[in-house]
């Protein structure tokens, strides 16, 4: 082996080491899921009725371990691991009754569902990141505000967000 | 004599007793219900607030403040909810009849369920100990 070829070889070796050591370590195991909500209800009167209802899922659903594929060697951690991603689920409810007067109705309503699936992805060896694996986000937001003032008003508000990630 | 007499007095009055007793004041009610339940692979402990004010001032007639909370999370990692309830009622007895026993003084009923639950079977690396079935390539 000439000293040119020890070299390009070395090299190689070298460059495939460091695309393991370099694999980015993008929120493996970190699968988070925020939900807020703020509810207020002010009535100045008699008689008046405020409903507010707030419903808020989320789901997140990884499979796969922290094994990394067979086959392939890991010299500097992290290492690459399959099927086990970054997925982020933000949920967000805000509603707001103000009532003056007499004998006023006002119901809000939110539904909020939100199910992110990550399968266990093909590993193409040795390209990072893996096929069909990689982070999602889902945000969903809601906000309601109902202002009556008088007699005998009412209001009604609704809110459905449905968000579904399917990764395979 | 008199006993079955008096007997019989009451029992044909008591369908009117009723008639007889105060009216039953037509409270306000304030009623707020939270369930917060978050099921998470991480070993830290979710982050669960539920902040909640209730407020009515003097005498009130008829009126009512429900506010309902339902938040779920299943996740591998951490679990964060943080819910804010306020709930205000003033004049809850304007415009009404100054009648005695019929304003009276608010019911708040708060209602709050927080559920925090560490699974395994979503901890990766747990579940990695039990069924990890390819060999581990030996790293350092």
């Amino acid at each position: 082996m000439s000293a040119k070829s020890f070299k390009f070889c070395a090299l190689a070796v070298v460059t495939s080491i460091c695309g393991f050591a370099a694999a980015p370590a993008f929120a493996q195991n970190a699968a988070s899921v925020i939900q807020t909500s703020d509810q207020n209800v002010v009535q100045n009167g008699s008689g008046n009725v405020a409903v507010q209802g707030n419903v808020q899922t989320g789901v997140v659903n990884q499979l796969g371990g922290d094994v990394p594929y067979a086959g392939i060697q890991c010299f500097v951690a992290p290492c690459q691991l399959p099927g086990v991603n970054g997925a982020t689920v933000v949920q967000g409810n805000h509603q707001t009754i103000d009532q003056v007067g007499v004998g006023n109705t006002a119901i809000q309503g939110n539904s909020s569902t939100a199910n992110v699936l990550q399968g266990l992805g093909s590993y193409p060896f040795p390209y990072y990141p893996a096929m069909g694996v990689n982070g999602s986000q889902v945000l969903q937001g809601n906000a309601q505000t109902a202002t009556q003032v008088g007699v005998g008003n009412s209001a009604v508000q609704g809110n459905a967000a449905n968000a579904t990630v399917l990764q395979d | 004599m008199f006993k079955p007499l008096s007997l019989g007095l009451l029992t044909a009055l008591l369908p009117f007793l009723p008639s007889l007793t105060p009216a039953a004041s037509a409270q306000c009610v304030m009623l707020d219900v939270s369930n917060q339940l978050a099921i998470h692979g991480s070993r830290t402990p979710s982050t669960q607030e539920n902040n909640v004010s209730m407020a009515s001032k003097g005498d009130c007639v008829g009126g009512a403040a429900v506010t309902t909370n339902a938040q779920t999370a299943v996740t591998p990692g951490d679990a964060t909810q943080i819910r804010n309830s306020n709930s205000t009622i003033t004049n809850g007895a304007q415009g009404v009849p100054n009648v005695p026993g019929l304003g009276s003084p608010t019911i708040q009923i708060p209602v709050n369920t927080q559920v925090d639950v560490y699974s395994p079977a979503l901890d990766p690396s747990f579940m990695n100990g039990l069924f990890s079935g390819i060999p581990k390539p030996n790293i350092g």
